[in-house]
Formats: structure tokens, C-alpha cells, sequence
């Protein structure tokens, strides 16, 4: 065993050779010297040894120091083989800049070459280098013992699936074991033949279950590659179905067309799983998962609430559940680490915050929306792969339509009710405001002539909900229009009767389509724009 | 007993009530099958001679198993019930013992061992 420091010097200047190692040999260590003084070398002895510390020459005969630090670099771990430090000429900013990016822990101007300067660069290398190693094998670990929690999690549906497959090859084999006895009398050959298909194709489905689940467990290093989420999601949706149990229904809306994403495809898998698995946790009932795909381009309104996010295309993936829902205080710390509203030994409070930290590392956003009783929804934004495709602009802030009506907006949740105003404000609307449908058929009592449209949240508290205020105003007042809005995603609204040939448009809308959508209802216009994949007609 | 024994099987997953079906077919015994609980009764209900056992898978879409058992048990207290579950579920023998409480006469954990099946079949009908 060999303790003493190994040190190479890369440089083709034999004088600077010496100054270097006369400055690195301390009396007491064995230090070893390696010297090499071409690129190519070096790169080979990199390759092949591990280096206490490697000092750089910028200057090689055969290629410049950031060539090689870009041909050792591993992406995977943003570290070169073995600590480097970087030695340049006076006031080379832009090669010292360079040398970090591509992975050397420090560097030296060659005519500071000390005992002290390089000691301590030295020492800082090593201690760079080992720390970010270690912090990448722990994010590794992190990652690897989430993803296993995540299929902990769904053993219990997946050995349940197991247990069904096996029934049906067992049966069979066991009609084909008792007709084998002459007493029991042969089979035909078709019925054999029949069975025996049954007992490979229920084979094969165990080894597609089992293929899924190892994909999804196989670790390897997050790679963002180009990809196209409808796929994703249905490889892992596959997956979902089956192993989130028979209670739950699980839904998938993939529209066409979305735009290509760039992500890590185990991440992403991990993330679905992460939601669903927390969606059929709050259906202990059973209910409904839905998934949906669509292209949307946010614009600086959708900052509403969401001032974190910047204005752009990006594709949306929707995870909504019809389960109990949570209150506003439990979902504004959902992605918080460590924190679990389950039993203890139950969850570990970090699967969300995972989820939370890829989305961002992705530059793409995920937010919640959910109320109790109603379900939750989940949706992740991942941006759009620029220059793939057009992104449609439509947000054109004066080439919206606007109006001069008077419009009654019903909201329980002020911020929203705030945005709402200013929109319509700022499109000439005049606005009444109310929280509860009570408040609001009281404003309708005593402005009833100058109310035009009533702009109404599905889900409200207080004991009405839109719909049902809905209907009072189309009995009271027919003359006026009805316009509904709702966090959840069309597909999975929850099962209100809405007023037959009225509208919705889903939250968070941009102003581009309230202004286009308020404008149709009030000019009783029919039918949906085309451009606004979050509205819809109402349904029963 | 005089005749061939009637045997209804629920089973959500159409494979297993078919391997359920063919296996005590090829006993001797007089096999009718319903998608789940729901379909279950109405199959009772319709036939005019109600099974003489009915074999339930306990966790299906509509009207899961346990409920369905307490009905059966409540209208019609002459059937035999056999509970079966592909656990999984946390708590799947549970399940199978609440079942049991509920008044299930036998319950078995899926892979279902059908030579197991046949003896619990033939020793509820004796």
C-alpha cells in the first residue's frame, strides 16, 4: 500500500516542471512526482491513475489545458478524474473561467508559483474535489432510495397483479395435468391448444410487468435527453394502472402534437409515479387518476399566484385525482422536504420535494391546486425544447376584445378574485365582486339591470356552489349570462350538474382567453374558440 | 345432493374467473360467472335456481367483495361463500379474516391452489 501523495504535473517546460515540483515536495512526505508534457500523455495517465492533486499548464505542445480538462471531463459528475488545479499566465480571466466550468478545483497564475501558493491550492483542490463527490454519491443515493420508496409503494398492486397471473397459469396447467390421466379423457386439440396459449400469454404479461418495473428501478445517471412526453407517460401509466390497484380508474387525455421536452426520462417516470402514488393515497375509496398532455404558452399574467415563472411554451402535464383533497394550508407546504401528513414509518415527506426539485432542475415549474373534498390536481410545466416548432403568440395586449358590460365576479379566494378584476378592468369591463353565491345573488337583487355576465368558481365555500348559483340565476335572471371557472382541469371538474349550454374556462387562464371567451359569451356566440384548450362546454 | 353443484364466480379479471370456471367445470361442477359484485347479484337474482356456492374475489371496482358477502349472507342465507384475494394489499389477510367475520364459510389467498379450491367446494357442499 502506497500512502504517499501522488502529484502530476502536466507541462511541457522542463524549468517549470522543477519550479513546480521544488514547490510541491514538502520534507517528510514521499510525495511522487509524475511529470508528463504533451496533452496526449496525460490525458492516458489521467485515464489510467488516480492523482492526489494534477497541476495544469495551459500551454501544451499538442492542445491548450482546457482541451484536456474538456476531454477528462465527466458531465455525469461535473468532476475530472482527480483534482486539478489550472496554471495560467498573468490576467487570463477568461481561461481561469473556463478551467472551473470544465471542472479544475483551482487555479494558479504561473508567476505566483510558491510553496505556499500551491500548497494551498492543492489543498483546496482535494477538498473541492471530495466534497462535491460526496455530495453527488449522496444526491445519487437520494435519488435511487426515493425511487425504491416509490416502488415500495406500489409492490402491494403489483404482487396483486402477480398473484392474478399465476392463478391463471396454475389453473390451466392444472386442467392439463388431470386430463394427462387416460381416466379424465383427452382434451381436443384446440381446447389444448387453448390453454396453453392462455398459460404463455399470462407468462408474458409477468415478464412485461416485470421489464416495466425494472426500466423504472434501473440506476444510472440522470441524463436530459429529448423526448416526447405522450410516450413517457403512457409507458409509466401502463405501470400505474395496474399496480395503484383495481379501485383506482386510471384516465389518460395525451393530446396530439405536444411539443418535445427535454428531461430525464427515469426522473420524470419517478416524479408520475411520486403524484400518483400521493393521488391514490387520498382515494382510499377508490376514484379516478387522470392524466393529460397539452401545449400551453404562458404569458405574464399567468404569474397570478405564481410569480416564480417565466412566460413562455411549455408543456403542461396534468395528474388529477378525485380524491378528498386538502386544505390550502397542507398544499402550500406540499413540496416542502420532509413533510408528510401520513403516519409515521409511512411516508418520508420526500417524494413531492424530489418531484419539486427535478421539475426546477428541468426549468420548468409543478403546482397544485386542490380543495377539500374535491380532488387534487397536479401540474407539471416543462418547457417547451426551443426552436422546436412555432409557439403561437396570441397575447397581443391590444388586439384583445374588450367590452364596456358590467360583469359580476364570484370568487372565494381573493387573490384570484383580484387577478380576475384587474383582467377584466383593464379589458374595460366593469366589475362586481362577491366571495359566496350568496353575496352574489344579493348584489344580483339590486344591480340586476346592469349585470351582464356572472363569472362564477365551480367549487365555492360558504355553502352554494357555482353551479347551483348558477341555476338561481338562470331562474331569477335569464337575461343574464353565465360563465364558469375552475382549477381543475376539464377532464376531471368535479361532478357538479353545470347549467346545460353554459361555458367554462379553466384556471389559471390567461387574459388572451377570458378576454376572447367573455367576449363569445356576451355576444352569445357558441361553441369553443379554437385556441383555448382549457375551456369547454359544460357538461352532464 | 342430487344434480350438478352450481358454482358462481366474481372475479374483476376476466382470465382468473375463466381459469376458475373451466377448472371447476372439469370437476363436474355447473359454473355461472359475473364481472363483480353488482353483476354478481343480478346473476342470482335472474337465475331461477340461486348457486349453491358463490366464490368472491374480495377487492373489485364495483361493489367490492365484502360488501357483496354481506348482502349474499343477508338474502340469501342458504349459499356458501368462498372469499378469495390476490392480497398485495397491505392488509390482505386482513381482508380474507374480515371476510370471514363478515360470513365467508372459507377464504383462500390467491395463486389459488385449485386442487385447494375443488376440496373447499366439495367438503361446503357434503
Amino acid at each position: 500500500m502506497n500512502n504517499s501523495p501522488q502529484v502530476l504535473v502536466i507541462d511541457d517546460d522542463a524549468v517549470d516542471r522543477e519550479a513546480v515540483r521544488r514547490a510541491v515536495i514538502r520534507p517528510g512526505q514521499n510525495t511522487v512526482i509524475h511529470m508528463a508534457a504533451t496533452g496526449k500523455e496525460a490525458i492516458g495517465l489521467l485515464q489510467e491513475k488516480k492523482f492526489d492533486c494534477v497541476f495544469l499548464d495551459y500551454h501544451l505542445p499538442d492542445m491548450d489545458g482546457i482541451s484536456l480538462l474538456r476531454a477528462v471531463y465527466d458531465a455525469d459528475t461535473d468532476l475530472p478524474p482527480s483534482p486539478i488545479v489550472m496554471l495560467t499566465g498573468q490576467g487570463n480571466e477568461a481561461v481561469m473561467a473556463d478551467a472551473l466550468r470544465w471542472g479544475a478545483q483551482d487555479y494558479v497564475v504561473k508567476d505566483n508559483i510558491s510553496r505556499d501558493t500551491l500548497g494551498i491550492a492543492m489543498a483546496k483542490a482535494r477538498e473541492m474535489f471530495e466534497l462535491k463527490k460526496s455530495r453527488r454519491q449522496a444526491e445519487e443515493q437520494l435519488r435511487q432510495a426515493q425511487k425504491m420508496e416509490a416502488v415500495g409503494q406500489l409492490t402491494s398492486g403489483v404482487a396483486h397483479d402477480f398473484n392474478n397471473l399465476l392463478t391463471v397459469i396454475l389453473g390451466n396447467t392444472r386442467i392439463l395435468t388431470r386430463r394427462l390421466q387416460p381416466a379424465n379423457g383427452e382434451l381436443s386439440r384446440e381446447d389444448l391448444m387453448k390453454k396453453v396459449q392462455t398459460i404463455e400469454i399470462s407468462a408474458q404479461r409477468g415478464a412485461e410487468l416485470v421489464r416495466r418495473l425494472m426500466v423504472f428501478t434501473r440506476q444510472r445517471a440522470p441524463k436530459a435527453e429529448v423526448v416526447d412526453i405522450n410516450f413517457c407517460v403512457q409507458e409509466t401509466a401502463e405501470l400505474l394502472s395496474r399496480a395503484l390497484g383495481e379501485t383506482v380508474e386510471t384516465r389518460m387525455v395525451l393530446n396530439d402534437g405536444i411539443w418535445p421536452v427535454q428531461v430525464d426520462v427515469g426522473q420524470f417516470e419517478n416524479a408520475l409515479i411520486n403524484i400518483a402514488v400521493n393521488a391514490r393515497d387520498s382515494m382510499p375509496q377508490g376514484g379516478k387518476l387522470t392524466i393529460e398532455t397539452h401545449n400551453v404558452v404562458v404569458d405574464d399574467e399567468y404569474t397570478f399566484r405564481h410569480p416564480d415563472v417565466v412566460a413562455g411554451p411549455y408543456v403542461m402535464i396534468a395528474v388529477s385525482d378525485t380524491g378528498h383533497g386538502m386544505p390550502p394550508a397542507i398544499a402550500r407546504r406540499i413540496f416542502e422536504p420532509f413533510y408528510t401528513t401520513k403516519p409515521q414509518g409511512q411516508g418520508t415527506g420526500l417524494g413531492l420535494s424530489m418531484v419539486y426539485g427535478f421539475i426546477r432542475q428541468c426549468g420548468g415549474y409543478v403546482h397544485v391546486y386542490s380543495e377539500e373534498g374535491h380532488g387534487t390536481v397536479f401540474r407539471i410545466y416543462l418547457p417547451k425544447l426551443a426552436g422546436e416548432g412555432e409557439a403561437v403568440v396570441d397575447n397581443m395586449p391590444d388586439a384583445l376584445p374588450g367590452g364596456s358590460e358590467t360583469i359580476l365576479v364570484v370568487e372565494d379566494d381573493e387573490e384570484v378574485l383580484a387577478v380576475a378584476v384587474k383582467m377584466l378592468t383593464q379589458l374595460g369591463y366593469k366589475t362586481f365582486t362577491a366571495e359566496s353565491g350568496r353575496t352574489a345573488l344579493e348584489i344580483l337583487k339590486s344591480e340586476r339591470e346592469n349585470i351582464s355576465l356572472v363569472f362564477t368558481d365551480v367549487v365555492l365555500q360558504g355553502g352554494m356552489n357555482g353551479a347551483e348559483l348558477a341555476r338561481k340565476v338562470q331562474e331569477y335572471y335569464p337575461g343574464i349570462k353565465i360563465l364558469y371557472t375552475s382549477g381543475y382541469t376539464e377532464s376531471a371538474i368535479p361532478d357538479y350538474k353545470l347549467v346545460e349550454g353554459t361555458e367554462l374556462i379553466g384556471k389559471p387562464y390567461r387574459k388572451a382567453a377570458l378576454a376572447a371567451k367573455v367576449r363569445e359569451i356576451l355576444d352569445g356566440k357558441q361553441g369553443e374558440t379554437g385556441h383555448e384548450r382549457e375551456s369547454a362546454r359544460a357538461r352532464h | 345432493m342430487s344434480g350438478k353443484v352450481r358454482v358462481l364466480v366474481i372475479d374483476d379479471e376476466e382470465a382468473v374467473r375463466e381459469t376458475i370456471c373451466e377448472n371447476l367445470e372439469d370437476c363436474g361442477f355447473e359454473m355461472s360467472e359475473a364481472i363483480d359484485g353488482e353483476h354478481g347479484l343480478e346473476v342470482i337474482q335472474k337465475s331461477g335456481q340461486a348457486p349453491h356456492i358463490v366464490i368472491t374475489d374480495i377487492i373489485m371496482p364495483k361493489k367490492e367483495g365484502l360488501e357483496t358477502i354481506m348482502q349474499i349472507r343477508k338474502q340469501y342465507g342458504a349459499i356458501k361463500l368462498i372469499a378469495i384475494s390476490g392480497g398485495g394489499q397491505a392488509k390482505a389477510m386482513d381482508f380474507l379474516e374480515l371476510a370471514k367475520k363478515l360470513g365467508a364459510d372459507a377464504v383462500l389467498a390467491k395463486p389459488l391452489d385449485m386442487a385447494e379450491l375443488e376440496k373447499t367446494v366439495r367438503s361446503l357442499v357434503k
